[in-house]
């Protein structure tokens, strides 16, 4: 039980830090990144690509390699947003739908030109693959660790978004982009670096996650749904809303898979519409 | 210092200005009057380039046009902008809200203790909510917040909309001190409230015209032109 616990926090917390970019984007952008999830598997792959060269399985090597993965995606991203996306904030949002998807395509074949459509495995680091004995439950360590540098990493976002100058332009520009303009504030720059953060924050969540489970060239579409289901929950821009949800999805689905296993998927979705018609509900209930 | 001649602007397609002159001088206050729905919203958008498209005729600051310059851009050569809706950043403190704006913007006098000192009412409550202020704390955040960005040119729009009439002294308190200190300013109005304080001239819009022009006082003795154009009757 203790086991399935951490399971579904060590999963909700992945799903935080890829949900969170994608709701910081869009709360700020308006931009729905549909390549979102491609960008969490390249995490993956690079970390996979990286380890080896970065002196194999230790700890060190392997934070190293995460952080270097999320490094590069961020900078991907930020090379999309310049080049590409920065030319069509003011376009029908079909346009940015059919951009944000080519980079799906693009990222897909680009992953299985090099690393294959075979799946491979990225190794735990040696001394991180065995378990904690807590009472009488044995406790992955490596699971442990995951959930504390997401843990590490909420609060560095919290402190950003609180106590900084950037922060506070942030949520300036969530509330009222137009305004942030009005004050001599170029929308630009601000736009560039979220989203930049944001990718980062998905390669992350790809490269630390990618010892949980097989990669391959497919992981785009699993994770984005996931990630959609989250920010729906937690409303669309709310960082908050996502940190509750992502943490409720991942423990459906680590309480699931005891209790009811073949239904937990059907139950995250059926949560997930319980919350858009109680807050329908509700917004029809203010505006009367 | 600003120059407006023969203005046409639209909304998309929807033309909302037809010939729009105004001027406005070094350290001079000009009122914009005009009933609801003349333009005068809009002639403010022309000149900070938002939402609206100059179709015709030219804006001028300090010499150089302003037509297709982005906003932020416009606000960096020194023109401040306060909407008439005010879009105080509901979700942010009122320090927040000021803080939104870079420290030494426009290299000008304005810190936020001096804007605390022209707002005391603000001071008081900087840690609230801008959300949960009354429409006169959010008009005065919103000034002081433009203040911040240190504006030769300060554009209010309708700065005494809703307002409770002791709220409205503070805000022409305000906007008297200013003028002291030489701040230009284009004041749109429905009542005659900041002519008589303050108003130094005064541009009557129609339609999506300018129809008059002249001193505030050319314009208070002709009681006439606020009738025809303002429907209010001397209060
Ligand atoms: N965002 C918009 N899109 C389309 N048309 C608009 C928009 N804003 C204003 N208009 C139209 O432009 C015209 C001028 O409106 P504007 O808001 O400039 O008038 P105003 O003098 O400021 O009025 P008020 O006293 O009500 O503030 C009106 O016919 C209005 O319907
Ligand atoms: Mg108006």
């Amino acid at each position: 039980m203790a086991a399935q616990l951490l399971n579904g926090l060590t999963e909700g917390m992945m799903l935080f830090l890829i949900a969170s970019g994608l709701t910081l984007i869009f709360g700020i952008t308006r931009i729905v990144n549909f390549a979102h999830g491609s960008l969490y598997m390249l995490g993956a792959f690079l970390a996979y690509h990286l380890m080896p060269m970065l002196g194999g399985s230790t700890v060190a090597s392997f934070a190293s390699a995460v952080l270097l993965s999320a490094i590069l995606v961020g900078l991907l991203g930020l090379v999309f947003e310049v080049l590409i996306l920065r030319r069509i904030y003011g376009a029908d949002d079909l346009l940015q739908l059919i951009i944000t998807l080519a980079l799906v395509l693009i990222l897909r074949d680009v992953v299985k030109a090099i690393w294959g459509a075979n799946d491979i495995s990225v190794p735990m680091p040696a001394s991180l693959s065995g378990a904690l004995q807590i009472g009488g439950t044995f406790l992955p360590l490596f699971q442990i660790v995951a959930f504390a540098v997401g843990l590490v990493v909420i609060t560095l976002m919290v402190s950003i978004m609180r106590f900084t100058r950037a922060g506070v332009l942030l949520r300036a520009a969530t509330d009222d982009r137009g305004m942030v303009a009005l004050l001599g504030i170029n929308q630009a720059w601000i736009f560039s670096s979220v989203f930049a953060v944001g990718c980062f924050l998905a390669g992350l969540a790809g490269a630390l996650a990618a010892p949980f489970g097989n990669v391959n060239y497919l992981l785009d579409t699993n994770i984005i749904v996931m990630a959609f289901v989250v920010v729906v929950i937690g409303g669309l821009g709310s960082l908050s809303g996502a940190l509750i949800a992502a943490l409720s999805v991942g423990m459906v689905k680590g309480l699931g898979v005891i209790y009811f296993p073949r239904l937990s998927t059907v139950l995250i979705f059926l949560i997930m519409a319980a919350v858009l018609v109680i807050r329908s509900l509700g917004r029809g209930a203010i505006s009367k | 210092m600003m120059k407006i001649r023969q203005l046409h602007a639209a909304y998309g397609r929807i033309e909302a200005l037809h010939g729009v002159d105004l001027d406005v001088g070094e350290g001079e206050v000009v009122c914009l009057v005009g009933r609801n729905g003349v333009g005068k919203t809009s002639t403010m958008r022309a000149i900070v380039q938002e939402l609206i498209q100059v179709t015709k005729g030219t804006v001028e600051f300090d010499g150089a046009s302003v037509v297709g310059v982005p906003s932020h851009d416009i606000i960096k050569r020194g023109i401040g902008y306060v909407p008439e809706d005010r879009r105080a950043f509901a979700s942010l403190t009122v320090a927040e809200n000021l803080r939104v704006v870079r420290k030494g913007a426009g290299n000008g006098q304005w810190t936020v203790d001096g804007v605390y000192a022209l707002f005391p009412h603000l001071a008081e409550g900087r840690k609230r909510l801008a959300g949960v202020l009354s429409g006169g704390e959010q008009q005065m955040l919103s000034i002081a917040r433009s203040l911040l960005t240190n504006p030769r040119l300060l554009l209010l729009d309708e700065p005494n909309e809703g307002l409770a009439p002791k709220i409205i002294d503070e805000i022409i308190a305000a906007i008297l001190k200013l003028k002291q200190e030489r701040v230009s300013m284009l004041v749109s109005e429905q009542s005659l409230r900041t002519i008589r304080a303050c108003g130094d001239r005064v541009v009557v819009i129609d339609r999506g015209a300018s129809v008059f022009h002249g001193t505030a006082a050319e314009f208070l003795g002709n009681p006439e032109i606020a009738r025809q154009y303002l429907m209010v009757s001397g209060h």
